[in-house]
């Protein structure tokens, strides 16, 4: 258990790394799309489906939307991890997780390539 | 929040609903909850990545910065609710 390496198998590590870089690309969105909201300020339909139809913005929306759900999956799994300890219930509620934030992800694309 | 998000850019009728969604008492309040949750989630994000980086690691530091994240975090909320809601 010393020699313990980066690249090794499993040891959380990645997982710490990328909570954190997702949680860094949606608080630079975050604070990117208020100012941008407040500079535009999108009052009717067409002027707000026009900030979201940028090639841009819409790659960046995209990219914190999937941010939010990796983010969210290890959020959520960790508790999982710390709280339920039957295996079939916990496999079952990683599975049943997964499977939503994965729909989440499709359903978010398809909302913004529409546009 | 992703169907509202999807409302409010399909079409000018489905946009309508979604303005008449918010428009109601019950969204409004739990609008407030949701965006709260968001800043106070976002501010005390900021806190761990800064204690991640050892900046404010000691017992006294952390202490203060936690009361700095709720007493920043309530007055955002109030701003960001003054100006969607």
């Amino acid at each position: 258990m010393i020699n313990r390496t980066v690249v090794g198998a499993h040891y959380g590590l990645k997982d710490w790394i990328i909570q954190r870089a997702t949680a860094v690309i949606m608080a630079v969105y975050s604070v990117l799309m208020v100012a941008v909201l407040l500079i535009v300020r999108p009052a009717t339909f067409e002027a707000w489906q026009g900030v979201f139809a940028n090639g841009i913005i819409k790659f960046l929306t995209f990219l914190f939307f999937v941010s939010l759900f990796y983010h969210a999956w290890i959020g959520i799994r960790d508790i999982w991890m710390d709280y339920v300890k039957p295996t079939g219930l916990r496999l079952s509620l990683h599975v049943l997780t997964a499977t939503v934030l994965v729909g989440y992800t499709a359903w978010a694309a398809a909302i913004l390539w529409r546009l | 929040m992703l169907w509202l998000f999807s409302a409010s850019l399909t079409s000018v009728e489905s946009f309508a609903t979604f303005k008449s969604v918010f428009a109601t008492l019950p969204a409004k309040i739990v609008m407030a909850g949701l965006i709260w949750a968001f800043i106070h989630h976002f501010c005390a994000g900021i806190r761990f990545l800064l204690l991640d980086l050892h900046v404010g690691i000691e017992k006294e530091a952390s202490r203060k910065s936690a009361a700095v994240v709720l007493a920043v975090s309530i007055p955002l909320t109030l701003i960001f609710w003054g100006i969607l809601l």
